[in-house]
């Protein structure tokens, strides 16, 4: 009897490790630095450092269609500022910048923000725990 | 007492199969049926469609409505400089390959004008707009947002809206959900 509940209570104590052991493996495999793939996107910012017209703008937008890897652009005359996305995997940021300098005779840099920058920015970013638990759930199913 | 033996092998199977429907990955939703007219319904609803971004993924109707005017916005809203400061996280190339910048944003602010225009398959469950944009709470927010950098948004999410070719009278209803925020964030 009293052999039985050792028996029974091992068992149970090492079924339950095994498959803690497979939960936390499937967990990592989940959570590890994924690398980026053909569905990613970057969004990336150019600020020219002279005003520009809509003409321009419209040129800028036309090239910056045809570079690879750009999927999305959109440039305001207003605030000289080029937005776009593109595919890490076919192209980086400051080459489609450089690229950029390199084709239009433009004062121009890429806009990166710091670190600082990046921790105060967007309200909607800072997430309930809540929502940081549901994620995490919604990862594993 | 033989029976005893067999209550591990019980438990074990009892977790596997909780374990293995837990991994099985979802990849759409579940439609819901439609019930009543919502904005969401207006947009298309859960009628599920390819994912234009996704290849092979479905997505509701109604969200994709959505996602594509939410997308046109954070462009608009990243080239304004009345208020892209606030969004520094777009561009979160920076930093240690960090690539869900935008994505996350799109897919939260998605969820959250979904769940306000009537979609039942998706939760939001984020902060508060109260507690998102009150930096007492937040730590993100600097400062407290101005009715100007309100307005911004508004004009931003209306462009956004108008570059996907919205129809008037469902911008109106965005216009006067968007509306019923403004107490929530500008706390001035």
């Amino acid at each position: 009897m009293k052999t039985n509940i050792k028996k029974t209570l091992l068992w149970t104590f090492s079924v339950l490790l095994l498959l803690t052991v497979v939960l936390c493996v499937h967990i990592y495999f989940v959570y590890r630095p994924k690398a980026a793939d053909n569905n990613s996107r970057i969004m990336a910012r150019i600020d020219i450092k002279q005003p520009i017209n809509q003409d321009e703008a419209n040129k800028i937008a036309a090239w910056m269609y045809h570079q690879k890897g750009v999927d999305h652009v959109l440039v305001n005359p207003q605030t000289s500022i080029v937005v776009f996305t593109f595919a890490p995997l076919k192209t980086t940021g400051n080459q489609i910048a450089n690229n950029f300098k390199a084709t239009f005779n433009l004062k121009a840099d890429r806009f990166m923000p710091t670190a600082k920058d990046m921790k105060q920015s967007c309200p909607m970013a800072a997430s309930s725990y809540t929502y940081k638990i549901y994620k995490f759930i919604a990862n594993i199913i | 007492m033989k029976k005893l033996s067999f209550l591990p092998l019980t438990i074990a199977a009892l977790c596997l199969v909780l374990l293995i429907d837990a991994c099985s990955k979802k990849s759409n939703p579940t439609p819901a049926a439609a019930a009543g007219t919502t904005l969401y319904d207006s947009l298309g609803g859960t009628a599920l469609v390819a994912d234009p971004a996704y290849p092979g993924a479905m997505i509701e109707k109604g969200r994709l409505g959505l996602r594509n005017v939410i997308d046109s916005t954070i462009f608009v809203i990243a080239a304004d400089s009345r208020i892209n400061a606030h969004f520094a996280v777009l561009l979160a190339e920076v930093g240690a390959k960090n690539f869900s910048g935008y994505t996350d944003l799109s897919e939260n602010l998605t969820t959250f004008v979904a769940n306000a225009t009537g979609a039942k398959d998706y939760v939001y469950i984020g902060l508060s707009m109260s507690d998102a944009h009150n930096p007492a709470v937040n730590p993100r927010m600097t400062g407290k947002a101005t009715s100007a950098d309100f307005d911004a948004f508004v004009s931003d999410l209306v462009a956004g809206a108008n570059k996907n070719k919205l129809p008037a009278n469902l911008l109106t209803s965005v216009g006067a959900i968007v509306e019923t925020l403004r107490a929530q964030v500008v706390q001035m």
